[in-house]
């Protein structure tokens, strides 16, 4: 039944989505409420008949119904239950099943929030953004149909890849990523919609930006999520290789991020109206282009599903939306009103953003061309050539230090026009400080040029957004007499979002001193250790203990057991291991952790012989690795409190 | 319509979506055929049995270079096709080889034992030989001209029609 | 054996027309390392960072663009060996990177040659510098209308404070009545 029964609430799903994003158009274009009305209940609809399908799926998944062609390729009766359930998303079919139900339920929120706002606009928005939900249910419903039945199915299936199936975070990383990348069709139907009316309101600006928030704060978090994972099962002590399917992740969080800031220059000067529709424009369609890299196989990847079928009409999507988007912006655009603003000085801060645009413009660009230009030099030269981590840390370099460096510049500028000796005098101690940094890391024998100028221009950074997060508390309190943190804590309430934004600010900070510092500082080594005996690196002495073999009904393991000291300090007993999966010939190995606010101890086993009494290991000692992910958590912080929802209770003054 | 935004629009996405389309349908796993054309690289190595084995020592003869592993599938199923090879165009002059890729001589002797074999296989220490191939991966196959050329390499499993063929034309 | 030789006609006839028959690159000694390295060889703590160097700059071939520093697979960690091997013999790092990409090619290296790819990294400077000028010319073109706002005094607090201050003293005079 299952297959029938899927197929129909994914048809259904088609259909209503279908009819929306005609009625939406209509809407839109007549005005009329009724049909507006009727729109919003066709994403409800979508939004269902999709969840039906998903909760079908996941019945056959964890029932394993063979019967069910998706079942039947990524099931197996020996995979725990956990990732029977996460392994939704870990194969293709099902990730674009995923994928079509995040973009219904996004469709189906927004709906319902924009039901009595935005009358003008929101029609059209929610009729683009089912337009694309038309594409993905039809790929469900056709050539990517996971419900398909199988006339004669199996008793057993082959199980996920091994990798997906190694470690917890695999079950919060995609969907989370997934999260934020759908979620970016949702402004991209609002820029869609400006563009059709023709009108890009204060208002509907600042609703897009609030509706891009979302979406951008999962992406990021997915995206950290993402480096966590590769961290904790690839085993090589690494978190970003700039693989293109990671690369294919990173571009729209560039442009979304690019958005953010260029919105303000929107809302507070009418500037770069057009610049910020495109790049809204861009986070989307680059979206598209990442999940083609993905799934066309056209990309080698760690990441890449196996060739399928979806490639070549996934391309004639992409193509299209990249068309009809490049049309509509420059049909419409100089239909919005112009600024009545003057770009003033340059020590000014729309002119501080503007700067801020352009290097991740640049930042976008050089990550798009790194990636595509191995394909580029093979279909013009048929030479196959990679562009790999070193291009790219040498591009991004300069590029990331420079955008903290603004970090700390922007705030300190005054929208209008700023003079020099302001300037100075609100930067005179962050810069001091920057300096110290630079002459205490000098002083403490560092050597290496990224490293120093990360850590002090990070630190200027920091201290110009501290100074921004404390400043209004503090002249509150002085001007009120109220107890300082009650004080802080009221201008904090009063000013989240701005607060939010620099509490954003201080977790990329953060990051940029725990990349710095874990990839210049990085130290490994290679050791084989014999049982019972010891072996000491960077303040580490590790013995070993013994070896075990652990059987599990979908693999077995090779775990080895080693007593981790530090400076007599016990830090107890690391498990690293090697899992023999039925289906695989190499053993994928769990590395173990240690982590610690200065440094991880990064320990991944490589062998142990017939015996058992000696192992060899393989140990990264990175510092300042966990504040990566700490960052990541403020970051996330950061939104929330930016874009907490508050209640405006004094309506009238 | 804002012909500056149309223009350079087009300018950024066409010629991505050209790039794509060229690209499509390609094999995007990489190619190591760097040494077609090229002198094989020498080696001197021990068979299973310990007993020497240089590819100097094959210098006149075609030889064909095969390495492999017991942990890879399609080696498995290659191993009929060069054994029905070996045995065809050994008695007219050709050279078979196995190198012996990531793997222990123990379990390759037990799989030889099973299926059989017409050729010396050769223990790679290191991986030094397969390195020096360029090996990627296995099974890869050279086959190696009576100059000592290698006039071709195959990655993967070599087909009949394939092996036959470059064996004719090597003779 | 028929059937056998059957086929070798068939795929004789078949695939040996897209032979290539004699093509043999000149320098095809390349291939074999040459007799004797070009220096001396290095000193220990030359070579381990000269390991490294290469390591981190040559591909692991088994693996998606991984260095063969970073790559935890057995091919990854013969080839770090050989690297090794090689350094300490005393070749050159260019002789090296060019062993290997004699035999697995162009793509062994992590990061194309700059000076045949020059576009790479030129390209995202001179768009930077192109998106510069262009926002100049484009600034400078717009009618300057000088309204009241270009007058705005210097500020010693953010503008940004403003709003809240005012909020906060309206406030007070909501708590005081």
């Amino acid at each position: 039944m299952i297959p029938e029964l899927g197929r129909a609430a994914v048809l259904l799903g088609l259909a209503a989505c279908s009819i929306g994003a005609v009625t939406g158009i209509w809407a839109g274009k007549t005005g009329r409420t009724d049909i507006w009305k009727y729109t919003r209940w066709m994403a409800y609809i979508f939004m269902g008949a999709i969840s039906i399908a998903v909760a079908l799926m996941e019945y056959a998944l964890i029932t394993h119904d063979y019967s069910v062609k998706y079942v039947s390729e990524i099931g197996s009766n020996e995979t725990p239950l956990t990732f029977t359930i996460v392994s939704l998303w870990s194969s293709l079919d099902g990730s674009i099943l995923l994928w079509a139900m995040i973009l219904a339920t996004w469709a189906a929120v927004f709906a319902y929030k924009m039901r009595s706002k935005h009358p003008e606009h929101a029609p059209w928005a929610l009729g683009s953004i089912l337009l694309v939900g038309i594409f993905f249910t039809f790929l469900v419903s056709g050539i990517a149909n996971p419900f398909t039945r199988i006339p004669e199915p199996l008793s057993n299936g082959p199980g996920p890849n091994p990798l997906l199936q190694n470690h917890i975070l695999m079950v919060i990383h995609p969907p989370t990523l997934y999260l934020g990348y759908v979620g970016m069709t949702i402004p991209f139907g609002m820029a869609c919609a400006a563009l059709l009316s023709g009108n890009l309101s204060t208002g509907w600006a600042r609703a897009m930006r609030r509706w891009m928030l979302v979406p951008w704060a999962s992406l990021t978090v997915g995206i950290i999520l993402g480096g966590w994972w590769s961290y904790e099962v690839l085993g090589w002590g690494g978190y970003w290789a700039w693989d293109p399917v990671e690369n294919a992740s990173f571009l729209p969080w560039l442009t979304a991020t690019a958005f953010i800031h260029s919105s303000m220059v929107m809302e507070r000067k009418e500037h770069l109206k057009g610049w910020t529709i495109a790049l809204v424009m861009s986070t989307f369609l680059l979206t598209l282009l990442g999940t083609f890299m993905t799934r066309s196989g056209v990309f080698n990847s760690v990441h890449s599903f196996t060739q399928s079928p979806i490639g070549p009409i996934f391309l004639v999507f992409l193509g299209f939306a990249l068309v009809v988007s490049v049309i509509l912006l420059a049909a419409r655009v100089d239909k919005f009103t112009p600024s009545k603003h003057n770009w003033e000085g340059p020590l000014s801060r729309e002119i501080a953003f503007l700067a801020n645009n352009l290097l991740f413009a640049a930042f976008t660009f050089t990550v798009l061309l790194g990636t595509v230009y191995p394909l580029l030099n093979e279909v013009l030269t048929d030479v196959q050539i990679s562009v790999g981590e070193p291009y790219f840390n040498r591009m991004s370099v300069p590029i990331c230090l420079a955008i903290v460096f603004l970090m700390g510049v922007g705030p300190a500028l005054p929208w209008g026009r700023g003079t020099a000796k302001a300037l100075i005098s609100r930067l005179i101690i962050p810069g001091s400080i920057m300096l110290l940094i630079g002459a205490g890391c000098l002083l403490a024998g560092l050597r290496e040029p990224v490293a120093i100028l990360t850590f002090s221009v990070s630190g200027f950074a920091g201290v110009v957004t501290l100074q921004e997060l404390f400043e209004p508390g503090m002249q509150r309190a002085k001007a009120t007499q109220e107890p300082l943190l009650k004080s802080l804590l009221t201008a904090w309430r009063i000013g989240h979002r701005r607060a939010g934004g620099y509490i954003v600010h201080f977790g990329v900070v953060i990051i940029a001193v725990a990349i710095a510092a874990s990839s210049v500082y990085r130290s490994e080594t290679e050791m084989t250790i014999r049982e019972g005996s010891s072996k000491s690196f960077m303040g580490y002495d590790i013995s070993y203990v013994g070896t075990e073999r652990v059987d599990e009904p979908h693999r077995w393991s090779r775990v080895a057991r080693f007593q981790i000291e530090q400076d007599g300090r016990d830090l107890g007993l690391a498990e690293p291991r090697l899992n023999h999966y039925k289906k695989s010939n190499q053993a994928i190995g769990t590395p173990t952790v240690i982590s610690g606010l200065d440094e991880d101890l990064y320990l991944s086993l490589v062998q142990v012989d017939a015996e058992g009494k000696m192992a060899s290991l393989s140990i990264v000692v990175e510092p300042l690795v966990w504040w990566l992910w700490f960052g990541g958590g403020v970051m996330l912080f950061g939104c929330i409190v930016s874009g907490w929802p508050v209640r405006k209770k004094q309506a009238a003054a | 319509m804002n012909w500056k935004v149309l223009i350079a629009g087009s300018v950024v996405t066409l010629p991505l979506v050209a790039l794509l389309a060229a690209g499509f349908g390609r094999d995007p796993k990489l190619r190591s055929n760097a040494l077609e054309g090229r002198e094989a690289p020498t080696f001197a190595l021990n068979t299973l049995d310990g007993q020497p084995f240089s590819l100097e020592a094959s210098k006149g003869h075609p030889v064909v270079v095969n390495f492999w592993s017991t942990w890879c599938q399609p080696c498995k199923i290659e191993h009929p096709i060069l054994m029905g090879a070996a045995e065809n165009y050994g008695p007219l002059g050709v050279k078979f080889v196995a190198v012996l890729y990531q793997d222990e001589a123990a379990k390759a002797r037990a799989f030889l034992n099973k299926a059989g074999s017409y050729w010396p296989t050769l223990e790679d220490p290191g991986g030094r030989t397969a390195i020096s191939y360029g090996v990627a991966g296995v099974p890869e196959t050279f086959f190696i001209d009576k100059n000592g050329v290698i006039v071709r390499k195959v990655a993967g499993p070599v087909s009949q029609e394939i092996m036959v063929s470059t064996l004719e034309q090597m003779l | 054996m028929i059937a056998w030789v059957l086929l070798s006609l068939f795929a004789i006839s078949s695939v040996s027309a897209q032979m290539p028959a004699g093509k043999v690159v000149d320098d095809m000694s390349l291939v074999q390392l040459p007799d004797l390295p070009l220096e001396d060889p290095p000193s220990e703590a030359i070579a381990a960072e000269r390991t490294k160097r290469l390591q981190h700059a040559l591909r692991c071939p088994v693996c998606q663009g991984l260095s063969v520093a970073d790559s935890p697979a057995d091919a990854a960690r013969a080839m770090g060996d050989r690297i090794e091997e090689l350094v300490e013999e005393g070749y050159t790092e260019e002789q090296i990177t060019e062993y290997f990409v004699d035999r697995y090619g162009a793509w062994v290296e992590l990061e194309p040659p700059t000076e045949d790819h020059k576009a790479l990294f030129i390209a995202p400077i001179a768009l930077l510098l192109i998106a510069l000028g262009a926002f100049a010319v484009w600034n400078r073109r717009r009618p300057t209308s000088t309204t009241s706002e270009s007058a705005i005094p210097t500020i010693e607090l953010d503008p940004d404070l403003k709003p809240w201050r005012e909020r906060i003293l309206s406030e007070l005079e909501g708590e005081a009545s």
